[in-house]
């Protein structure tokens, strides 16, 4: 289509700064074409039918602005024009029947100073040449003025008092008076601009919290007033969705946080829960107190033990499948329910928070849009320089040192032949010649070595950047009988090392208004996820003893793969010169293509429901849903792999008759597989009740479900498997068979393994709220669960799970006069939810594991041990909070207190083991108390030209143990282990940091100096022992952060776009690692911290490193790494990302309602870290190296239509 | 409006009916709440994977270890054993504790024993029953005796009451406070046991990793004979060598595989193992010179048993029973037939003695033309003869952890044997009925029951 344009407004003065409204009324054809499951084609004309052409028209002296109207109205064409050019026309008189639209327009523009061109079905109408100044043709001003195909509307909106009201909308409304999509919202000074707003259309002005208004359009509107109406505050009604129901924001009592697409967009990760940690307030992402994975925490923990991982509800029922399944573009908003009275209506799995994610729906009435995105996305390889690690040369020194201290003598000669490090095998080679030649050979390869380091081929043969993409389509459109919408969408994620995930997602949502009071719900959700393995990274090529030597090399020279020692010893495997025997070297170069992990996995939700209105005041529902996930994962070792080649030499035997060598496991590839399914149904029937008068209304739910949600997988593993002709061979697993190099014996694993659980629950519940005068409100919700789980009796299965809430609006009270303060809620919640393990039974339990191989008979072992004192964890929230909006909503927020009180948690626990359990069980053992501040703001810090909001967010979240049941004041319960476990010490954190008391280093050997009684000792072992007590121990704090939040902040440009969002942590512990010279000697595991050990006396009042010494001393590991100097403060301030977006300026040509580019930078790293160790508090993981996660920049394109 | 109610009524009424078989499904098909005998039967084949007790071996003086492979050895635990220290022997609140694994084990005898009186014995179940419940009883028995072997003090029959034994625990409240029985009451709990456990295990079992009756026999012929009853203790050995008597000609055995003895031979019982620890393994641990230098020319176990080293040391290669590097600590004839001969010569049945004692060497010599080349003793006076059975049995049970407990009660009846080491110029020292021969009970049981530690 092409508008031929003559647009001119002479005089107009034009406002300072206007936006470009992102919706736009156009005419639209699409012919759209989704290849799976769609094909639609749709025509849409928005003045008229296409049908009518004749016209009739009888008028005498109508003006011309009439006439037009009419013949539009018969006609279905459109007239295009600035009204102001029809100021000077004549009115007209005519008679004319059924005569064609292109001989009728002749006549009605006889003499007017105005001519018209017709293009399709668009006329236009523009001024006759010599009425223009200046005389250009019209084709030079379509030049000039490519945009402008309508006239400009401009006005200001300000408020009884004067002051400009910003962000107040301008909706356009068409000729009956219904909305059409053109709208906008006033600028910083209440100024406001639309375009292509055709003759005769209102615009109808609203702002909340003041009576809206229509008024006709004209090119200057001039200042609409807008009086201010307290009561009237619908305009903010953001709903919030607990899964079971739809409620307004402001008669909510609990705490809710909403996020929506927009900011969840701001993101790129590929699963969506990724997103949410730093854009939540209250929620953090902990990966200090459990190990590298992280748990996400809502409010902190609110157990001891138990699962501390919210529950995810997807379209409201819990999503049982992995929710990486799940395409974030098809997210329309997440809801976070973060207190009793928000969570307790989902019960017994509530305990830790609840996130509601919703995925998009298509509303009635709703012309047809289409909505295309694409995200691709490039991540820098990790910079694993930033390891602090000895280097080869000094790794060399220490090798040379244990080899001639006799370290390695005991490994050279065990007949399993361990594998030595390739200095090794040279300094033997070097011990065992005389020849000055082979010796100056063995010092140049030695030398050779010390300039080498393994990173380097790391880099250089398995890191690439990784590169993500992500594209969807989103189509929805609705009519008064029926809405639909449906996505289809494609994203890949190949990690750094090649590891690549695809996964599909299509959707369909689908609801029909049968009749006016019943409504069914239809739709599914389908994913397929593939992922295959890439190559090996740094930390997964293991030479013997979970290390690999700094100098190890992966290619020569030319670029050719290279063995390194795995298991065994390279000089002792090529002395196995036996044809028969496969090359027993691992080389990692060519391992990994031999190697392959594939996943596959299709998960399916298909939901239906059904709403029907049996009174005006009361709404039936059910609903069902039922889920099933199907996964394949196969690790396919193909004979040219390492372990295949490994498993078949390893079980070799020479026949003592024949002298041949036989093979028990044969020669071939080997493939393990596992399936696993999964399904749930959720059924749920619902009666729900509204009703209202004056200053009354009622909500109330009542309602039943119940959950079945079962899990099976199976696994097994071929031998000798050929993936050619799929051929495999069977071997003996019943019987040991002699290792070829040791000589010992051993079952042949058969991966064989099986597994079913079953979950069911049944609910019911109920909740109600009622609010007076629209101020005062109180809400009620119950909820009782039973499951099947074991030992219990039925009674005890049942849970009951309990709130109560009130909240009143202050700021609709008739005294509230506040100019300030626009809008002020106070409200307060208590309630409780509980805490559910499957796991934890009251009864001795045993486990059937499989087949026991010595004698071929099934075994089981004791899962739980009888307990009868066994009780569900409990835990109750009461919760405070206001919600404010100041300064005309400049500052919108809310400010909530809140105090968990947890009993009865289950707490792992040493116990007196000669009871015959284990050492350490899980028994309900303590009480403990959170309590925090969580404050989320939204401010517009400017207005005008230059936008600038900012998002905060500030939580404060403190926790201790208010009893503990048993008393343990053993040290090394409080300090063992790589990470902390939590801590059973009354009046403490849950999770806290304790260290051994240091009392420096020796100044005479470097030897690490701690106290027993009071005393300086190198008593590692009694210090350390079961005699140390937690009194004698060193508390620093928490290994939760105290302050955690963020903040982000959105600086609008005219049509451009900055927000950046930081995140924090303070106040908070972690153990960071440092050199372990058992890890130095056994693993070549050489933490930087060696370079800063105590060399010579004098050393101690510089270094608190210990001295190397070999052996190592008995007992000063446990004592020195967990001692005080390696506690370090976690605080950091971390910049998460900075995304830059340009709305690009829409030609209505395009047909186009939106088109958005952004670039967004992820990863940027720590802006400040309080630690001196320079360590990455959030990835220090005790136990391993830690790496901070590479830089990823993304393009997204995001276009509407 | 009736019609509605109607309606209500069937969507509601689903969710209420069948709730409580709904409820009563298993979680886990895996999970059991054991019930039945063949649930008994898996837990009992569950203790297979239970070792023995690595401290008596790692204690004894079969062996020495260099200083740069003691140096070398991980397990600091495994060190602390080799120079007998005091206190703090083993890995506290650790499923590796042999503490815990005597004690769990002892717990799943228990659940057997609360469990299968529930089941109740009739005439379609009994085998099944008598079996399950006897493996449960020499379970028992028998953990409960290889754990007083270490952390007690030798039984001497005159003081036992005032001896400190072990802690029984005969249900599984795990809640009941712990504490030490005397002496007289962990054997007379031990040999209870085991007696019960004769009268219900079958014969032979199915496989050598499950308790026969044979097994209790040989158990406690060795019980009875830790214990100085040495009538009780030839009962046992003569009934059990009545019904299996078999020895490995080692003449036929080839000695050319890292670990020649053939595993599951005809001499095993019943099979008990621990691993192998570091420490003893063939390459680090060498086995006692005056040990190795005792054996006589044409003693085939001399070549079985050992690898020489180039330095002239030698390694043990015996003792693999089950296959695998693990040492065998389990029961088997060869064991027997010393303890029948011990016995007899301690009760007066001196042929006996002598004709048990040259059955076992000529096993073990090399052939001569189809002839065994051992010469018979054909008479000895008793003193020498009880020391050849001695030596005998330390040449033929050698890191099978029994050194340490005939240590124990060889220096109780008077034989003043005092362990020296050496570890980089530092002697140790263990005198002849020294407290460290009760081994330090774990510090963390002592902190949290009223186990008392033994004196040190």
């Amino acid at each position: 289509m092409n508008y031929f344009i003559h647009a001119h407004a002479p005089g107009v003065p034009k406002p300072r700064f206007y936006r470009m409204s992102i919706e736009r009324l156009t005419h639209v054809v699409l012919l759209m074409k989704l290849t799976t499951f769609l094909i639609l084609a749709f025509s849409l004309s928005v003045s008229a039918t296409a049908t009518a052409q004749k016209v009739s028209l009888r008028v005498d002296h109508a003006s011309m602005p009439s006439v037009l109207k009419a013949l539009r109205k018969q006609s279905g064409y459109a007239f295009v024009y600035n009204p102001a050019y029809l100021k000077g026309t004549k009115p007209v008189t005519l008679d004319i029947t059924e005569k064609d639209i292109l001989e009728a327009l002749p006549l009605v523009f006889a003499g007017q100073p105005v001519d018209y061109t017709v293009n399709d079905k668009v006329i236009t109408i523009v001024p006759k040449p010599h009425s223009i100044s200046g005389g250009r043709t019209s084709e030079a001003h379509l030049a000039e003025n490519p945009i402008l195909a309508y006239p400009e509307v401009h006005g200001r909106v300000v408020d009884s008092l004067g002051n400009p009201l910003v962000g107040a909308s301008v909706r356009v409304l068409n000729a009956e008076g219904k909305r059409t999509t053109l709208q906008t919202k006033t600028d910083g000074d209440g100024y406001f601009l639309l375009r292509n707003v055709p003759d005769g259309y209102q615009l109808e002005i609203s702002y909340i919290g003041h009576v809206g208004t229509n008024v006709v359009a004209a090119a200057d509107v001039g200042t609409v007033v807008l009086q201010s109406a307290p009561s009237e505050l619908e305009e903010v009604e953001v709903m919030v969705n607990t899964g079971y129901q739809q409620l307004p924001k402001e008669r909510a009592t609990g705490s809710f946080v909403q996020i929506d697409n927009e900011r969840l967009n701001e993101q790129i990760q590929f699963n969506v829960l990724d997103r949410l940690p730093i854009l939540t307030s209250g929620m953090v992402m902990d990966r200090n107190a459990k190990l590298s994975s992280g748990q996400m925490l809502v409010r902190g923990v609110g157990t001891i033990l138990g699962n501390t991982t919210p529950l995810v509800i997807l379209d409201n029922f819990p999503y049982e499948g992995d929710v990486g399944n799940i395409n974030p573009d098809d997210i329309e908003s997440v809801t976070v329910l973060r207190d009793a009275a928000a969570a307790s209506i989902w019960g017994a799995k509530a305990a830790n928070g609840v996130i509601v994610l919703t995925s998009k729906k298509a509303k009635p009435n709703q012309k047809i849009s289409a909505n295309f995105s694409t995200l691709t996305a490039i991540q820098e390889k990790p910079d694993l320089f930033a390891l602090d690690l000895v280097n080869s040369s000094d790794m060399i020194d220490v090798e040379q040192m244990l080899f001639e201290n006799g370290y390695h003598t005991g490994i050279i000669n065990s007949v399993s032949r361990p594998a030595v490090s390739p200095l090794v095998e040279l300094l033997i080679k070097k011990g065992n010649t005389t020849d000055p030649e082979e010796v100056g050979d063995i010092e140049r390869e030695i030398n050779r070595l010390r300039k080498r380091d393994v990173r380097d081929d790391f880099l250089r043969y398995m890191y690439r950047p990784g590169l993500q993409s992500q594209n969807t389509l989103n189509l929805a459109m609705g009519t008064n009988r029926f809405a639909w919408n449906a996505s289809a969408g494609h994203g890949i994620n190949r990690n750094d090392l090649g590891n690549e995930t695809n996964r599909s997602n299509f959707l369909v949502n689908s609801r029909m208004y049968i009749s006016k009071r019943l409504r069914i719900d239809g739709g599914f959700n389908v994913s397929f996820l593939r992922s295959k393995s890439g190559r090996p990274g740094y930390g997964d090529i293991n030479a013997y003893s979970n290390g690999l030597f700094p100098y190890a090399e992966f290619a020569d020279a030319e670029g050719n793969a290279l063995p390194v020692i795995m298991n065994n010893r390279l000089s002792y495997l090529e002395t196995l010169t036996d044809p028969e025997l496969l090359d027993w070297k691992y080389y990692p170069l060519e391992d990994y293509k031999h190697n392959r992990n594939t996943q596959r996995s299709t998960h399916v939700t298909l939901t239906s429901g059904l709403e029907f209105d049996l009174l005006k005041w009361l709404k039936l529902s059910v609903n069902y849903q039922f889920q099933t996930q199907r996964g394949l994962s196969e690790n396919l070792q193909t004979i040219d792999s390492y372990e295949a080649r490994n498993t078949v030499n390893m079980y070799a035997k020479r026949n003592p008759q024949t002298g041949e060598l036989e093979f028990p496991v044969p020669k071939g590839g080997m493939l393990t597989s596992t399936n696993d399914a999964m399904q749930a149904h959720n059924i749920r029937g619902q009666l729900a009740y509204h009703w209202q008068s004056n200053d009354h209304e009622v909500v109330g739910l009542l309602g039943s479900e119940v959950r079945s949600h079962s899990f099976q997988n199976k696994s097994d593993k071929l031998f000798g498997y050929n993936p050619e002709n799929l051929t495999h061979t069977l071997i003996d697993l019943t019987r040991q068979h002699t290792y070829f190099i040791s000589g010992g014996q051993a079952f042949i694993p058969s991966g064989i393994a099986l597994n079913q659980r079953k979950n069911n629950f049944i609910s019911t519940y109920a909740n109600g709220a009622y609010t007076y005068r629209q101020r005062y409100a109180a809400t009620f919700s119950a909820r009782r669960d039973a499951s099947n789980l074991f030992g219990l009796n039925v009674n005890d299965k049942w849970n009951p799970f309990w709130s109560v809430g009130a909240s009143w609006e202050l700021s609709k009270e008739d005294f509230w006069h506040s100019s300030m303060v626009d809008y002020l809620k106070i409200r307060a919640t208590y309630g409780s939810t509980g805490n559910l393990d499957p796991s934890k039974v009251a009864l001795t339990t045993i486990r059937y594991v499989g087949t026991n191989p010595y004698n071929q008979l099934p075994y089981a072992q004791v899962q739980t041990y009888v307990n009868p004192e066994l009780k569900w964890e409990t835990v109750s929230t009461t919760n405070v909070g206001i919600d404010f909006s100041l300064l005309r909503q400049r500052i919108k927020g809310s400010l909530e207190g809140y105090l968990k009180v947890g009993k009865d948690l289950y707490g792992s626990t040493p116990v007196d083991y000669t009871g015959g359990t284990d050492p350490i069980i899980i028994k309900n053992v303590a009480s403990m108390i959170g309590r925090g501040i969580d404050l989320e703001m939204n401010t517009m810090n400017t207005g005008g030209v230059l936008r600038w909001s900012s998002h905060l967010n500030v939580s404060l979240n403190r926790d201790k143990v208010t009893d503990y049941y048993l008393k343990n004041e053993s040290a090394s319960s409080y300090i063992r282990g790589s990470t902390n476990s939590v801590t059973g010490r009354e009046n403490y954190p849950v999770n806290t940091m304790y260290s051994y008391k240091w009392a420096g280093l020796d100044s005479q050997d470097g030897a690490p100096l701690g106290y027993l009684n009071g005393e300086v000792s190198r008593e590692y072992r009694q210090f350390t022992g079961s005699a140390a007590s937690v009194n004698d121990l060193v508390f620093h704090g928490g290994i939760l952060p105290k302050w955690f939040g963020s903040f982000g902040n959105t600086l609008e440009w005219r049509d451009f776009a900055i927000s950046f969002r930081m995140s924090y942590k303070f106040d908070y512990y972690f153990r960071r690692a440092t050199i372990r010279y058992s890890r130095l000697y056994g693993a070549w595991d050489g933490h930087g911290d060696f370079y800063k050990r105590w060399q010579k006396s004098g050393d101690e009042k510089i270094t608190n490193i210990p001295a190397m010494v070999y052996p190592v001393l008995s007992g000063a590991e446990n004592f020195y790494a967990y001692a005080e100097p390696f506690v370090e403060r976690g605080d950091h301030i971390r910049l998460e990302y900075i995304n830059f977006s340009y709305a690009i300026p829409l030609a209505p040509k395009w047909n186009l309602r939106r088109l958005d580019v952004s670039f967004n930078i992820n990863n940027l790293g720590l802006m400040y870290n309080r630690n001196s160790a320079g360590v990455d508090p959030d990835y220090s993981s005790f136990s391993s190296v830690g790496i901070s996660p590479a830089t990823i920049y993304s393009l997204r394109i995001q276009c509407a239509l | 409006m009736r019609t509605k109610y109607k309606f209500l009524l069937v969507t509601f009424l689903p969710l209420l009916v069948s709730c409580e078989k709904f409820l009563d499904q298993k979680p886990d098909q895996k999970l059991t709440i054991p019930t039945t005998l063949e649930d008994l039967e898996a837990m009992t084949n569950d203790l297979i994977f239970w070792g023995g007790i690595d401290a008596a071996a790692i204690s004894s003086d079969d062996y020495t270890i260099s200083d740069a492979n003691y140096d070398g050895v991980s397990s600091d635990s495994h060190r602390r054993m080799y120079t007998w220290e005091p206190y703090d022997i083993f890995d506290e609140g650790s499923t590796s504790s042999p503490w815990y694994r005597t004690y769990n084990a002892i717990y799943l005898a228990n659940s057997v024993e609360e469990t299968i009186i529930k089941i109740g014995r009739n005439a379609a179940n009994a085998s099944k029953y008598d079996n399950v419940r006897g493996r449960a009883l020499f379970f028992r028995g028998s953990k409960l005796f290889r754990a007083s072997l270490v952390w007690c003090e030798a039984y001497d029959v005159d003081q036992s009451a005032s001896q400190l034994g072990m802690p029984i625990k005969l249900d599984t409240d795990f809640n009941k406070r712990s504490f030490r029985s005397t002496l007289q009451q962990t054997y007379d709990q031990i040999t209870k046991d085991l007696e019960a456990a004769v009268k219900l295990l079958p014969r032979t079992a199915a496989s050598l990793y499950n308790p026969s009756q044979l097994a209790a026999y040989a158990e406690l012929a060795r019980v009875y004979l830790y214990m100085g009853n040495y009538e009780k203790s030839y009962a046992y050995a003569d009934t059990l060598l009545g019904l299996k008597s078999d020895l490995m000609d080692h003449a036929e055995i080839d000695n050319t595989p890292t670990y020649p003895l053939p595993s599951l031979n005809e001499e095993v019982i019943y099979v008990l193992s621990i691993g192998t620890p570091q420490i003893l393994n063939l390459t680090r641990s060498l086995v006692a010179t005056d040990l190795v230098d005792s054996y006589e020319a044409g003693d085939l176990r001399k070549i079985l048993y050992f690898s020489a080293n180039t330095d002239g040391s030698h390694g043990f290669r015996g003792g693999r029973y089950q296959g695998g590097s693990s040492l065998f600590i389990g029961l088997a004839t060869d064991e027997t037939y010393l303890i029948r001969a011990e016995s007899a010569l301690r009760t007066g049945r001196k042929q006996q003695a002598i004709q048990d004692i040259n059955t076992l060497l000529a096993s073990r010599w090399e052939k001569v033309d189809g002839i065994s080349a051992y010469k018979p003793i054909v008479d000895m006076v008793d003193s020498d003869l009880l020391a050849k059975i001695l030596l005998e049995r330390r040449k033929s049970l050698l890191y099978r952890g029994v050194r340490w407990y005939d240590l124990k009660r060889l220096n109780r009846d008077g034989a003043n044997i005092t362990l020296r080491r050496t570890v980089k110029g530092k002697e140790y020292v263990l005198p002849p009925n020294d407290p460290r021969y009760a081994i330090a009970i774990p510090g963390d049981i002592v902190k949290m029951s009223e186990v008392e530690q033994n004196p040190r």
